[in-house]
């Protein structure tokens, strides 16, 4: 047995939303480890902090306390550059409304961040094809968003959320917007990156037929980890 | 660092490109705004210019002459006016020369109403090339070079006065006759030959008689009419003025010479006032232009939130972001400048073939290369600081914030 590598470690994440005279504590002192290769869900209620969580882990937000570790990294106390840096490199994220910029080609919104960074046109071209290809879009490479159905601008913004080989692939609730079939096709993407490529992916979502695509649930009760299960045993690769 | 920052720029660039071209009517609409900003700075002043050039035209070519010769020191005369105005005549740049002697009269109308003018007495062939003087005969007619005891009188002081209600005039009509009480005594009846239209009474309210009258009235040997109180030039443009008074001042002429510009007296400051003005109304187009371009570029990067934040999330630097709206600002900068250079240019050109004709002459719109270049230049640098402002504040904002609340 290979020892499970670490790549996320989070220890008493705090979170909270002060409005005026109130304090909403969201996230209350969460601690959890992510391993190299898993794929996590994070699932509960509604309102339970699930996409507060995921905010935290992929660095768009501040949290109040605790620390989080990435590839060993304590990334809480990281600068403004040095986070758009990180993200850039080592994260990649699906939002639940796909978020691909409207004014962009399947394929401009794909090679968008390799080209931030500073990489040569011919390469950030073809890995950007390469991908579309992955995802079942090799026919849409020329095509606006607008022109595009839901699950197809999703599999773009997977795409893109893949294009500088991230250590980490973020998703929240990636297949609300979609139908059944594309949906299920979304989580065997998913399901095949992370069989065939070893890619590690945070997924949060509250269907609980989507469990037995993950390797792990975090169960978020009201700010706080209930009943962590392991679903599948995880394979050491 | 240095490359990081060319990346910055590439990505900046591509995007803005794309934002632009991807609503093609959004950018027409906001170069529309931009350049009517553009008209709004330039209109008014070029219209005030062009007013200034008239009155100034219509001053130099009424009598006031381009280059003004007179005498210098305690001389009260030039002497050897005829050879020096042949002379003079000779040059480049010269359309035609023509010397004044002027001195004092009192007229008295059959009422018995007296009114003192100046007199000026002049070669009138001449002095009709200098200050188209023919043309402007609105009664009667012009008097000739050989004609005797007959005179000019200036419209104002006569029936014919058009221009200016309560000064004093005349009663008196072209044909008539009228008592001339000159300054050496004599006094003589006179015959109001032509009565001429004074545009700019600033200038012309003097009587004009021949040399031959002159001569026999002040009772002068033509050695003794060889003076002047003026020499009046007009070249072939404002432009030759210098190349001109530097021709004279170099063949040594005894007198001072100046150029129209130093003669124009209290119109000057009337001028000053309309250059404020103009100013003033430049001022306004540039803050107007100036808060229009922040106000359509602010709604514009507004729209925008959403795409900001998730840029941000995807890993582009905030300085990227800022660098493509700033890029954008100055593209709908540089192209709404354009099209307000051009319709200003279009309509400078259309008032230069088919002028507006009013009671001074014909009005166009001056609008000076350099003053173009500014308004451009104020336009991208309005745009510019527009693009950076509008974009600063929303690029600061916490990304969550953006993406899901804009
Ligand atoms: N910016 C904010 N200001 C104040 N409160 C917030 C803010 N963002 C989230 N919250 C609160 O934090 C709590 C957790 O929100 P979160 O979005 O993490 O829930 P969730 O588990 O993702 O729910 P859902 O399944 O509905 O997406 C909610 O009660 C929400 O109202
Ligand atoms: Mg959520």
């Amino acid at each position: 047995m290979v020892k499970k590598e670490e790549i996320i470690v989070v220890k008493d994440l705090v979170k909270n939303y002060k409005t005026e005279s109130v304090v909403t504590k969201v996230l209350k002192a969460i601690s959890f480890k992510i391993y190299k290769g898993e794929f996590v869900g994070i699932m509960g209620p509604s309102g339970s902090g699930k996409s507060t969580t995921l905010h935290q882990l992929a660095l768009l937000d501040q949290p109040t306390s605790g620390s989080v570790n990435i590839k060993g990294k304590e990334v809480t106390k990281l600068n403004e550059k040095e986070l758009a840096f990180f993200r850039l490199n080592h994260l990649g994220y699906v939002f639940q409304q796909y978020r691909i910029l409207p004014e962009l080609t399947s394929l401009e919104n794909v090679f968008i961040p390799r080209k931030a960074t500073g990489e040569n046109r011919k390469i950030y071209i073809n890995k950007a094809k390469e991908l579309l290809t992955r995802v079942g879009l090799s026919h849409r490479y020329n095509h606006k968003p607008s022109e595009l159905s839901g699950g197809e601008q999703q599999r773009v913004a997977i795409a893109r959320a893949l294009i500088n080989n991230p250590d980490i692939l973020f998703a929240d609730e990636p297949t609300a917007n979609l139908d059944t079939l594309s949906s299920e096709q979304i989580m065997q993407l998913f399901k095949e990156l992370n069989k065939k490529s070893n890619q590690t992916i945070v997924m949060v979502s509250h269907d609980p037929e989507q469990i037995k695509y993950f390797d792990r649930v975090i169960k978020l009760i009201d700010g706080k980890i209930k009943d962590e299960k392991s679903y599948n045993k995880i394979t050491s690769k | 660092m240095d490359s990081s920052l060319l990346d910055s720029f590439r990505v900046a660039l591509f995007l803005s490109i794309k934002n632009i071209t991807y609503k093609k009517s959004l950018f027409f609409s906001i170069i529309i705004i931009i350049g009517l900003g553009f008209l709004s700075m330039s209109f008014a002043g070029g219209m005030i210019s062009g007013l200034v050039f008239m009155v100034e035209d219509e001053m130099i070519d009424n009598g006031l002459g381009n280059i003004i010769i007179e005498p210098k020191g305690n001389n009260e005369l030039i002497f050897g006016a005829n050879s020096l105005v042949n002379d003079i005549e000779k040059y480049p740049g010269v359309i035609a020369v023509s010397s004044r002697y002027e001195r004092g009269v009192t007229l008295i109308d059959k009422n018995g109403k007296k009114l003192s003018a100046p007199l000026m007495i002049s070669d009138i062939k001449k002095e009709s090339k200098v200050s188209d003087l023919e043309k402007r005969i609105v009664a009667g007619n012009m008097i000739s070079k050989g004609s005797r005891g007959s005179l000019l009188l200036p419209s104002e002081l006569s029936n014919e006065h058009t221009l200016v209600e309560s000064l004093p005039s005349l009663e008196i009509s072209s044909g008539e006759s009228i008592s001339v009480l000159f300054d050496n005594g004599v006094k003589k009846e006179m015959k109001v030959e032509g009565i001429y239209l004074t545009d700019l009474m600033l200038f012309d309210l003097s009587l004009i008689i021949n040399e031959k009258t002159a001569k026999k009235i002040f009772n002068l040997s033509d050695k003794e009419l060889d003076v002047a109180t003026k020499i009046i030039i007009k070249t072939t443009g404002r432009q030759q003025d210098d190349f001109v008074r530097k021709l004279i001042m170099e063949n040594s002429v005894d007198g001072k010479i100046s150029v129209w510009e130093e003669k124009t007296g209290s119109i000057s400051e009337f001028f000053a006032t309309l250059d404020l003005i103009s100013l003033m109304t430049t001022l306004i187009g540039v803050i107007i232009s100036f808060a229009t371009i922040f106000i359509v570029i602010f709604i514009n990067v507004s729209q925008k939130r959403s795409q900001i934040g998730i840029l941000q999330a995807i890993g582009i630097e905030k300085r990227t972001i800022l660098i493509s709206y700033m890029i954008q600002s100055i593209i709908y900068g540089f192209f709404g400048a354009f099209m307000g250079f051009l319709s200003t240019y279009l309509i400078q050109i259309y008032t230069e073939s088919s002028p507006v004709k009013t009671i001074l002459g014909d009005l166009t719109i001056i609008i000076s290369n350099e003053l173009y270049i500014a308004y451009f230049t104020i336009l991208l640098v309005a745009s510019l600081f527009a693009g950076y402002f509008a974009s600063r504040g929303i690029v600061k904002e916490r990304i969550l914030d953006a993406i899901f609340r804009g």
